[in-house]
Order: C-alpha cells, then structure tokens, then sequence
C-alpha cells in the first residue's frame, strides 16, 4: 500500500479559536478512511483545506504526490468531492449538470454514472424537483465524472432514509471495489464501522484516536455488556460480587452488566438462576461498539490522544 | 495548450447557455430581465409620451438603461448571493470553475437580455410612440454598450461583496431609485440643482445618459468602461466562494471604488 495523501502538521484558526491543532495523518490507496468527531472538531475544515476551498494557517497537504496547498486546481483534478453544503442552481437539470461540469472537469459526460446512480429517467428534471436522495446521488454522480482517484465524501448519508442510505453505501462499496479510495467524514458510527476501513478520531481540533475501527473499540475500557431478563427476577436482589460497579436493573427488570470477562461472568449468572429454579426469558451480549468508544473520546477533556 | 483552451471555451459556453435558459426559466430573473422593464416602458411611454412630448427625444435611452439596471443591478446582483447562499459556489469551486468565469458567464448572459429588451424598445418606441430616432446609431451603440458593461459592473460588486439578499437588495435599491429619480430617465439632468447635479454625476446613470444622448459622449464612455473595469477587478479580488465571509465587513468599502471614475470625473471638472 502506498500513501495517496498526506497531511503533516495541518493548522487553522479562526481568530482565537483553533479549528485544527498540528493534525497529521495519511490515507493509503484503496482504502475507506473515516473522519470522525463532535460538531466542530474540525472534520469539515480539515476536508475542505484537502479540496482546497480553504486556506491552511500552517501544514503541508499532497494529494497524488501534488502540493495541495499551493496547486489546489491541479490536485482537483485527482479528486471527486461531494460536500457537506452544496448545491446546483435551482433551474438546472440532470443533464445540464452533469454536461456543465464534465466541462470543467475536461472530461466527457459519463451518461453511464445517470443509468448507475438510478438518474437515467430524472435526465431533463430540475435539481428543485429531486427528492434529497436523488439530489445526494447527483452530487455523488458529479464527484465521480471525472473518474478520481479520491473520492470526498462530507457527510453524504445525513438527513437520507434508510433506503436511500443503504443505495449509498452500496455504491461506496461499489467505488472502493473499483480500486478507489475514499476518504469519509460522518457522524454516523454505524456507518464508518460498516464501510471503513481506519478512522481518525478529531475532537477539538487534535487527533484523539487512530485505528481500524475494531482498533478504536479495543483502545477503550473494552468492556462488553449483558443483559439479561428472568422470569421472577432473581438476579435482581444478588449479591453483585466482582460486577458490582457496572450491576444495574433497569425499569423493565432486564440486569445489565458491563465486564471485561463476559465468559466466566455469564457462567456465574446461570449458575445463579439455576439455583434459584429461575428461567431465563431474554439474554443478549453486545461488544463494546465504536459508538461508546467515540463518546468516550468526544467527552475527554483535552482530546488528547489516547 | 490549444486542445486545453478549446475545452474552457467549450466548458464555459455550456455555463454561459445554461445562464441565457436561467435568465428565462427562473421566474423573478424572468420578471426582472423582461417583464418589469418592458411593462414600465409602455406605461411610461404612455403616459409620459402624452403628458411630456419631450420624453420621447430621450425615451429610447432612458428606457433602455431603465430595463439594464432592472436587469444589471436588481436581478444579477441576487442571483449571485442566492447561488453563493445555497452553496453553488463551493460546487463550482471543487470542479475547477473559476471565478472569472463565475462573474462573466452571467453578465454576458445578462447583456443578451439587456439587448434582447433594448431591440424591443427601439421597434415599439419608434413605431407606436413616437420615440425619437438616435442620430448616430453607431455613437449609441457605443453608449449603450459601455452602459450596461458599467450597470454590470455594478451589480457584480453588489452581487461579491453583500452578504445576503436583504442586504444585497438594500444597496441594490440605494443606486437603483436615485439613478431613476436623478440620472436624467425621468427628465434631464440639467434641470436638477447644482448640489443634486453633483450627487447625480457619481451615478453610472448619469453618464450612460450622456454617452447616449450627448456629444461629450467619448468622456462618459471612458468613465463607464473604467467603472465596469473597476467592477470587474474589485469584484474578482474580492470574490468569496463561501456564504460566511471571512473577511472583516470594513472590506466591503472597496466596492465603492467602483464610483470612483465618475468621482475623479466630478473632481478635476470634466462632468
């Protein structure tokens, strides 16, 4: 694998506040990299100095071996971007859009992105006219006109339904199979642990996390939870034992348990309900997820790397 | 280096034809481009042609340059700040459009219009309202060349430097109606007092009803080329491709440079 871009020591202030502090990292070829933080860790503005639509106070960006920061109109060429706010003017249709900035990108139209994209029928509707998702999907379509080596995708399933969402992660899926590499920014956990393949943690304009997202999720307290529901609620009333920090018994009666050691943990509980001639109704084990482990950076003080 | 200019000229007719559709297709840029000029012109060559039988020697220029600022200052000036608004600049920023191309694609769309509504003008008021026939087509064409370039000029500050519609609409409107009141489409400047002649003489108006009424018309046709030229300029250095400026709003003044041609005019006398 080799680095198609690199980020060394990226630095922007607006006024006193720092938007990004010192922030390095790279992304290799073919894979999904994964930008994540709290509203205002800096993802956006960390993107949008790669797509060269703001200014870095200090730091270096290559894209495909480009300066990205002093050729911003050459290292566009090697990337499709679709942006978090964008948009086309009103009027314009499908077709005018996608003819308006093949133009631009110097390359033909691709009519086979319309067909792909699900587009084919939409051709001479105005971009008011879409539904969100269809606008989405042209803007993905647009980004992939030019057939980039980086795909930018800011957010690109916020505000979509479930069906329109899946569509989208199928065709990310489709461009990383392609050979593509794409570099995501969400806020959506269950997504980045579905499509990528590392992800970087930003929170307050520092790194606070680097790592696949199984890595990320291993990094924290690492603890799974159980959850377990009897018929005349024995466990409720036991001695809690080594659990006793995490055993809690929520409204519905379900006992719930966080532990480093659900194997021997579970084994107790039986054991225990065994006892007590009480019947298990409902037991679920969950590891610990990329969710938790985000809120648990997010909520650091300093955002430091941990 | 040919086949790579030859695919901006391409790219950027597609930009300029889509902006001639837009201009049709949007309904306010219709009304704005079209309607409200041409429904102003039948009503003030109507009314004024009967009440004032000396409106008909200006009533072509002044009616042309009345449907050039409806199109120059109310309706460009707006559709840059609801593109710039609803991210349309950003997507043209990440697919390599230039801000050149931003500014001029929509001003030479703009200037069809304006030609489109002036040839209409000058059928209708020379055949059904007596409107006088310019005596150098040639020096008019100039005049009214130079007019609309300077009225673009114009709106394209407007349209960079206002942060949102509201405020655009605002300075729109503060060059928009004194230009009507004062820049001599109702009635000649020289009627006016010294004092508000002076004011007036700060307004492209002013002078595009010079270069097309006037035989001091090659002073007022360098004023307003430098205008335009000054738009142009203040207008590309300034361009944000962002809806939130990072600039401080004192920058802002600069678009009043592109007064200043007229102002310098004003100051060593020659107006």
């Amino acid at each position: 694998m080799n680095a198609i871009l690199e980020v060394h020591e990226l630095t922007k202030k607006y006024g006193t506040f720092s938007a990004l502090d010192k922030v390095s990292f790279t992304v290799e070829k073919g894979e999904v990299f994964a930008l994540l933080g709290p509203n205002g860790a800096g993802k956006t503005t960390a993107l949008e100095i790669i797509e060269g639509i703001r200014s870095a106070d200090s730091g270096r960006v290559t894209v495909c071996e480009i300066d990205a920061l002093a050729k911003p109109d050459l290292a566009l060429r090697h990337m499709g971007i679709q942006l978090q706010t964008q948009g086309l003017p009103q009027s314009m249709t499908v077709k005018e859009a996608l003819d308006f900035f093949s133009g631009y990108q110097r390359c033909k139209p691709r009519s086979d992105l319309l067909g792909r994209f699900g587009l084919e029928t939409k051709k001479h509707v105005a971009f008011r006219n879409l539904s969100l998702g269809l606008q989405r999907r042209l803007m993905l379509a647009l980004a992939l006109a030019h057939d980039p080596e980086i795909i930018i995708l800011d957010e690109p399933t916020a505000a979509l339904d479930v069906e329109a969402r899946t569509t989208l992660h199928e065709l990310i899926r489709e461009e990383k199979e392609r050979g593509k590499t794409i570099l995501l920014a969400s806020h959506d956990m269950a997504e980045v642990e579905k499509l990528a393949d590392r992800a970087l943690v930003l929170v307050r304009g520092r790194i606070a996390a680097l790592g696949s997202p199984r890595q990320l999720t291993n990094q924290g307290d690492n603890k799974s939870r159980v959850s377990m529901l009897t018929r005349d609620g024995c466990l409720a009333t036991r001695e809690t034992g080594e659990c006793q920090d995490s055993w809690k018994v929520d409204a519905e009666g379900y006992v719930k348990i966080r532990t480093d050691r659900p194997g021997p943990v579970l084994a107790n509980l039986i054991a225990a309900i065994d006892e007590a001639g009480d019947e298990i109704l409902d037991l679920r084990v969950d590891r610990p997820s990329l969710e938790e482990r985000f809120l648990e950076l997010a909520c650091t003080p300093s955002g430091e790397k941990k | 280096m040919y086949a790579v200019r030859r695919k901006k000229m391409k790219a950027f007719s597609h930009y300029f034809l889509y902006e001639l559709k837009a201009g049709v297709r949007d309904r306010s840029q219709l009304f704005m481009n079209w309607l409200f000029p041409l429904l102003v012109f039948v009503m003030m060559a109507t009314v004024m042609g009967g009440i004032n039988p000396a409106f008909k020697a200006q009533m072509l220029p002044a009616m042309m340059l009345f449907g050039m600022m409806s199109t120059g200052l109310l309706s460009l000036p707006a559709a840059w700040i609801n593109l710039r608004e609803a991210g349309v600049f950003r997507s043209y920023r990440i697919n390599r459009v230039s801000a050149l191309a931003i500014l001029a694609a929509p001003v030479l769309a703009s200037l069809v219009h304006m030609a489109g509504v002036s040839a209409i003008i000058a059928i209708v008021g020379i055949n059904c309202f007596g409107g006088a026939v310019p005596g150098n087509w040639l020096a008019f064409v100039a005049g009214w060349t130079a007019s609309s370039l300077a009225v673009c000029g114009l709106g394209m500050v407007i349209g960079t430097l206002l942060p949102n519609p509201r405020a655009g609409m605002l300075v729109s409107q503060l060059f928009y109606l004194p230009s009507i009141m004062l820049g001599g489409l109702m009635f000649p400047s020289s009627l006016l007092p010294p004092s508000l002649g002076r004011v007036a003489r700060l307004l492209p108006a002013h002078w595009s009803m010079e270069a097309m009424t006037s035989s001091r018309s090659p002073i007022a046709l360098t004023v307003l080329l430098l205008t335009a030229l000054a738009g142009l300029i203040v207008s590309l250095c300034l361009f944000e491709w962002h809806s939130t400026s990072v600039r401080r709003p004192v920058w802002r003044l600069a678009g009043l440079s592109v007064l200043l041609p007229a102002a310098v005019a004003v100051l060593v006398g020659i107006a």
